[in-house]
C-alpha cells in the first residue's frame, strides 16, 4: 500500500512539475499552497493539477467499475465496457456534438446519460434485475457495445463529420481536463466509492454460485443489479470526463489479487477494493505523465494504457486462465 | 475575391480567345501521372474544393462538388450552388459520378487517388495535395492548363504572388506572433510554419512561436498538440482558430492570462483556412490575415459574411 | 414446408436482391438501363450499374457467404452457439495488418522521398495484405489458447481477449495516421464495399473457394463434432485432425470476407441461427442454408446503406450491426427461457 502510495505521489509530483513552464518539485508545491501570480504558479495550480486530480479520479473510479464487474459476471475477464457503457456514452456524445452545440457540461451529461441507458439495455436483454446470469450479462454486453459503436458511426457518416475528431476523443486522454470535469467527477465519485466500499460484504457472497448464495440468505440477482449500478455510475463519468479509456478496470484488479495475494482478496474485500482503486489511479496518472514528458502530448493517455493494459491484458489472462476456471 | 474576378476578366476580354491549338493537352498532376485530354473539358466534377476555387476564379461552370461538414464552401459565396452535389471528399458518390457526364474530376491526391482507377472509367481523372505556396502554385497552374486557360492560370498566381510582396511592403515594423489551432473540443492542433495557411502569414512578416517543422515537409507532421499551458508560455499577440463542428469553444481558464483574450484577438476562421490552396482562398486568407493581424493598416477584405472570421465565442 | 420448398424461395429472394440492387442506388436506374448492361455499347447509367454496382453485390454475396459459413464453423467446433469471427481476433488482425501496411507505406514514402503520390496503399495490395493479419491473428489465439490439445472454452475467451488488444493496437495506429488517411483508415475498418471492383472482389473469391474444398472433404465430420471429442471418436472422427484443419478454414473464409470489405459485424454470429430456425439443424442444410443467408443479409444490408441517404452512404458493415445487435439481443432472451447454456 505504502509503495503504491509512493508511487502515485512519485507520479503527481512529476506531472506537476512538468509542461511549457518547467518548475522543480519544490516549487510546484510551494505554488500549490502560494500563489505569487506568476504563469508557473497558475500552471501548477489550475491547469495541472486538476488534470492530475481527473486522471487519479478516473483511475479510481474505472478500477473500482471493473472489479465490481468481475464480482458480478463471476468472471475475472471482466472489464467495465461490458455492460456497453463506453460505447452508449460515445454515442452520446456523437449525437450531441453532431446534432447540437452545446457546452462542455452538456457534453458531459449526455455521455453519462448514454451510458447509462446502453447499461440499462444491457441488463433489460439479459433478463432483468431479477434474472440476469453472469454470462447472459456478457453477451448482451457485447450485443449492445457494438450496437452504438456502429449507431455512433452511422451518426458521424450521416452528419457529414470527420471521422477523426471524434476518434481523438474515443482513444481516452486527460488534455486541457480542467476544474469544469473535476467538478463533475468527484461528486459522482464520492458516491460510487461508498457504494462500492459499502457493498463489500454483499461482493464477498456473490462469488459464489446463485444457490449458495440464496441459501445464505441473500438474494444474488437483485444485489447484482445493485452493484451493477455503482459500476456504470463510475464507468459512465469517467467515460464522460476522460473518453472511453480501455484496460484500466481489468488490469487493476488482477494487479491486486497479485499484490496482496488471492486468499486476501477473496477474504477481505474492502482491501482489494481499496487496492485496486490505488493501483488504477496510478496507473492512469503515470500514463498521462508519461504522455506529456514524452510523447509531448501527442498521442493522449488512453494510447499508452492501450498498449501497456494490452500486454498487462494478455499476460495476466494466460496467467489467470492456466490457474484453473 | 472581385480584385481577382475582375483581373480575371480583364484578362478573358485581352485575350478571348481560348487558343484552338490548346488541346490536346498533356498535364502532370500532382500526383506525378501524365494525363492527356483532348478537348476542353466542359463538365468538370471538383471533388477537390480548390479545384472549385480555381474554376470559379476562371469564371468556369462547376458541374459537381463535394461538401465538408454538409456544406459547400462558404467562401464561394453562391457560385456552386448549381453544381451537384457529390457527398463528402472522403468517399464521393461514385454512381452520381459515373452517370452525371462528367469530362474531369479533380480530387485531392490523399483522398481519391487510392479509387483512381474506379474514377477514370468515367472521366480523367487529375488529382492534386494541399500542402504549401509551392505546391498550390503549380496546382493551379496544372488546372489551368488542363481547363484551357494556362494564361490566365498563369497570370493568377502571378497576381498572387505579386499582393503577398504588395502587402509585405506595408506592413508596420513591429512583428506580431500569431497562432493558427485547428481545434475540436479540448484539443488543439497548432500550425507550424510548413503550412501553407501559417506559411502566408510568416511571408507577411507574422511571428509563428512553434516555428517551422524541420523533420519532413509532410503536412501529417507540421502540427503541435497544444495544452492551455503551451498557449500561456506562446502568449500570442494574436489567435485564429478553426473551429471543428462549429459552436462555442469550451473555456479555459488560462485564456484569462492571455493577451490575445484580453485585446479581444480571438478569432474564430472560416473553413478556407484549412484548405487555402485555391486562388480565391488564398487571397482571402491573405488579406484577412493581414487585416486580423495589423487592423490599423489593412482593411477587411470583400468576402461572404458567413466566411468571415468572428471573435471566438466561450462557452462558460 | 419441405426445405426444397425453402431453399426455392431463399433462392428467389438472393435473386430479387440482385435485381433490386442493381435498379436501386444513388441514381434512378430503369428496367432498359438494367438490361441495357448486356448491350455491346452501353449508356452512361448501364455502364455505371455493370462497373459500380455489380461488383458490389457480387462482393456482397461473397462477403456474407463465407462470413456465415466460418461463423457456423466456428459455433460447432467451439460448440458455442454465441461465437463469431469477429470475437476469434480475425477480423482485429486482419485490421491491423492494414493498417500497420499504410503506416509502413507512409514511412516508406518519407525515406524515399516518393512523393505524395507513393504514400497510399493501392487497393489491390489490401486483400493479401489483410489475409495475412487475419491467419496470424487466428494463430496467435490457438497459440495462446493451447494446452495439451484445443478446449472450446479458452479458445473462445482468448480470441475475445485478442480481439479486444488488437483494436487496441488498431487505434493507436490510426491516431498516428494523419488526418486525410486516418479518414480512409476509418471507412474501412468500418466494413465498406465502397469502390469496390471485381479485381478487389476475386483474391478472396479464390481463397475462399479453397477453403470450401477443405470443409466439404470433411463435412461429414461435422456432424459429428458437434457432440464432445469421446463421442466425435467414437463416432470415428479423427478429431485431432479434423478440428484444427476445419478452424483454420474457418478462419481462412473470415479473413477472405474480411480482405474484401473489411470487418463486417455480426453475419458469423447472427445468420447459423436464423438458418436453424428455418431448416433445423442437420448440417448440410446448415451449411448451404447458411451460405444463402449470409449473402442475402449482406446484399440486402449494402442495399440499404447506398439507399438510406444518397449522395452519402452508410458502411454495409454499420448496416449489420445496426440490424444484427437487436436480433442478437432476442436471440440470446430466447436462449434466457432454455436455460440450458
Amino acid at each position: 500500500m505504502l509503495g503504491l502510495l509512493g508511487l502515485s505521489s512519485l507520479a503527481a509530483l512529476l506531472s506537476l512539475s512538468s509542461g511549457a513552464y518547467a518548475t522543480s518539485w519544490g516549487q510546484a508545491l510551494a505554488y500549490l499552497f502560494h500563489d505569487d501570480g506568476s504563469h508557473s504558479a497558475f500552471a501548477v495550480a489550475t491547469l495541472r493539477l486538476p488534470r492530475l486530480l481527473c486522471a487519479f479520479g478516473v483511475g479510481i473510479a474505472l478500477s473500482l467499475s471493473g472489479a465490481l464487474i468481475q464480482v458480478i459476471v463471476r468472471n475475472p475477464l471482466g472489464d467495465p465496457g461490458l455492460t456497453g457503457v463506453t460505447s452508449g456514452a460515445a454515442f452520446g456524445v456523437a449525437l450531441t456534438l453532431t446534432l447540437i452545440s452545446v457546452s462542455p457540461i452538456g457534453l458531459l451529461t449526455a455521455g453519462v446519460l448514454g451510458g447509462s441507458l446502453a447499461a440499462c439495455l444491457t441488463l433489460t436483454i439479459a433478463g432483468g434485475p431479477r434474472a440476469a446470469q453472469p454470462v447472459h450479462i456478457i453477451l448482451a454486453g457485447i450485443a449492445v457495445s457494438v450496437f452504438f459503436l456502429a449507431a455512433t458511426s452511422g451518426v458521424l457518416v450521416m452528419s457529414r463529420s470527420s471521422m477523426q475528431t471524434l476518434y481523438i476523443w474515443l482513444v481516452g486522454g486527460f488534455i486541457n481536463r480542467g476544474w469544469t470535469e473535476f467538478t463533475l467527477l468527484w461528486p459522482v465519485l464520492a458516491v460510487g466509492v461508498s457504494a462500492a466500499l459499502l457493498l463489500s460484504p454483499v461482493l464477498r457472497l456473490l462469488r459464489f454460485d446463485d444457490d449458495t448464495a440464496t441459501a445464505l440468505g441473500l438474494r444474488p440477482a437483485l444485489w447484482r443489479a445493485v452493484a451493477g449500478a455503482v459500476s456504470v455510475l463510475l464507468a459512465a463519468v469517467s467515460v464522460a470526463v476522460a473518453g472511453p479509456l480501455g484496460f484500466v478496470g481489468f488490469v487493476a484488479p488482477h494487479l491486486a489479487r497479485l499484490l496482496i495475494s488471492r486468499r486476501l482478496a477473496h477474504e477481505h474485500m474492502t482491501l482489494w477494493l481499496g487496492v485496486s482503486g490505488l493501483l488504477g489511479g496510478t496507473l492512469v496518472i503515470w500514463a498521462d505523465t508519461a504522455s506529456r514528458l514524452i510523447l509531448a502530448g501527442r498521442a493522449p493517455a488512453g494510447v499508452l494504457i492501450a498498449m501497456i493494459g494490452g500486454l498487462a491484458f494478455l499476460v495476466l489472462a494466460r496467467k489467470e486462465l492456466s490457474l484453473g476456471k | 475575391m472581385k480584385c481577382t474576378v475582375a483581373l480575371s476578366l480583364a484578362l478573358l476580354s485581352a485575350a478571348p480567345a481560348i487558343a484552338k491549338d490548346a488541346y490536346p493537352v498533356t498535364v502532370p498532376d500532382g500526383r506525378g501521372a501524365e494525363v492527356t485530354l483532348d478537348a476542353q473539358p466542359k463538365r468538370v466534377a471538383a471533388l477537390w474544393n480548390a479545384a472549385a476555387d480555381t474554376m470559379v476564379a476562371l469564371d468556369l461552370p462547376v458541374a459537381g462538388i463535394t461538401t465538408y461538414e454538409g456544406q459547400r464552401p462558404v467562401y464561394l459565396g453562391n457560385s456552386v450552388d448549381a453544381a451537384l452535389d457529390l457527398g463528402d471528399i472522403t468517399a464521393p458518390n461514385l454512381e452520381l459520378l459515373a452517370t452525371s457526364d462528367f469530362d474531369l474530376t479533380i480530387g485531392m491526391t490523399h483522398y481519391n487517388a487510392p479509387y483512381a482507377e474506379e474514377i477514370e472509367q468515367f472521366s480523367q481523372f487529375l488529382s492534386y495535395e494541399s500542402l504549401n505556396l509551392e505546391v498550390s502554385l503549380a496546382s493551379v497552374s496544372s488546372m489551368g492548363k488542363a481547363l484551357g486557360q494556362e494564361a490566365n492560370a498563369e497570370a493568377l498566381n502571378n497576381d498572387f504572388v505579386a499582393l503577398i510582396d504588395e502587402l509585405k511592403a506595408k506592413v508596420p515594423a513591429e512583428p506580431q506572433s500569431t497562432l493558427f489551432i485547428w481545434s475540436f473540443q479540448n484539443v488543439f492542433y497548432g500550425y507550424q510554419e510548413n503550412l501553407m495557411t501559417t506559411e502566408l502569414m510568416a511571408k507577411l512578416g507574422a511571428v509563428n512561436p512553434l516555428g517551422r517543422n524541420l523533420n519532413s515537409d509532410e503536412m501529417s507532421n507540421a502540427f503541435v498538440i497544444l495544452e492551455a499551458e503551451d498557449l500561456l508560455k506562446h502568449d500570442p499577440d494574436v489567435i485564429m482558430m478553426f473551429v471543428s463542428h462549429g459552436g462555442d469553444v469550451a473555456f479555459n481558464p488560462a485564456y484569462e492570462r492571455l493577451k490575445a483574450f484580453k485585446n479581444n484577438r480571438i478569432y474564430s476562421v472560416g473553413y478556407q483556412y484549412s484548405q487555402p490552396s485555391g486562388p480565391i482562398a488564398r487571397e482571402l486568407v491573405l488579406r484577412e490575415a493581414a487585416h486580423l493581424i495589423w487592423p490599423d493598416t489593412f482593411a477587411a477584405p470583400d468576402m461572404p459574411e458567413d466566411a468571415r472570421a468572428v471573435p471566438v465565442e466561450f462557452a462558460k | 414446408m419441405a426445405s426444397s420448398v425453402k431453399y426455392v424461395l431463399v433462392i428467389a429472394a438472393l435473386i430479387l436482391t440482385t435485381v433490386f440492387s442493381l435498379k436501386l442506388g444513388a441514381v434512378n436506374a430503369s428496367w432498359a438501363d438494367v438490361r441495357g448492361v448486356f448491350d455491346t455499347d452501353p449508356d452512361a447509367v448501364s455502364r455505371a450499374i455493370l462497373k459500380l454496382r455489380w461488383p458490389r453485390i457480387v462482393g456482397a454475396a461473397v462477403v456474407g457467404c463465407y462470413l456465415a459459413v466460418a461463423g457456423l464453423l466456428f459455433q460447432i467446433l467451439l460448440r458455442n452457439p454465441l461465437a463469431d469471427p469477429t470475437i476469434f481476433g480475425v477480423s482485429s488482425g486482419a485490421a491491423l495488418a492494414v493498417v500497420i501496411a499504410m503506416n509502413i507505406v507512409i514511412a516508406l514514402a518519407n525515406i524515399t522521398e516518393g512523393g505524395a503520390s507513393a504514400s497510399y496503399l493501392p487497393t489491390q495490395l489490401v486483400p493479401p495484405i489483410a489475409m495475412g493479419g487475419a491467419l496470424l491473428a487466428s494463430f496467435a489465439v490457438v497459440a495462446l489458447a493451447w494446452k495439451k490439445g484445443m478446449q472450446p472454452l479458452r479458445l473462445l475467451l482468448f480470441g475475445a481477449v485478442l480481439a479486444v488488444v488488437l483494436n487496441g493496437a488498431v487505434m493507436t495506429l490510426v491516431l498516428s495516421l494523419s488526418e486525410a488517411r486516418t479518414e480512409l483508415a476509418i471507412l474501412w475498418l468500418a466494413g465498406s464495399l465502397y469502390a469496390r471492383d471485381i479485381a478487389d472482389v476475386l483474391p478472396g473469391l479464390w481463397w475462399g473457394l479453397g477453403c470450401f474444398l477443405a470443409i466439404g472433404f470433411y463435412a461429414r465430420s461435422l456432424s459429428a463434432l458437434r457432440f464432445d471429442r469421446d463421442t466425435a471418436h467414437a463416432l470415428g472422427v479423427e478429431t485431432k485432425v479434423a478440428v484444427p484443419i476445419l478452424l483454420m478454414a474457418a478462419a481462412a473464409l473470415a479473413a477472405s470476407a474480411v480482405a474484401i470489405a473489411g470487418p463486417v459485424g455480426f453475419v458469423g454470429l447472427l445468420v447459423p441461427h436464423i438458418t436453424r430456425l428455418v431448416f433445423g439443424s442437420s448440417v448440410r442444410h446448415m451449411l448451404i442454408g447458411s451460405a444463402l443467408f449470409g449473402a442475402l443479409l449482406v446484399m440486402l444490408s449494402d442495399l440499404v446503406g447506398r439507399m438510406i441517404a444518397p449522395p452519402l452512404e452508410l458502411p454495409v458493415g454499420i448496416v449489420t450491426s445496426l440490424i444484427g445487435a437487436p436480433f442478437f439481443a432476442v436471440l440470446i432472451r430466447q436462449s434466457l427461457r432454455k436455460v440450458a447454456l
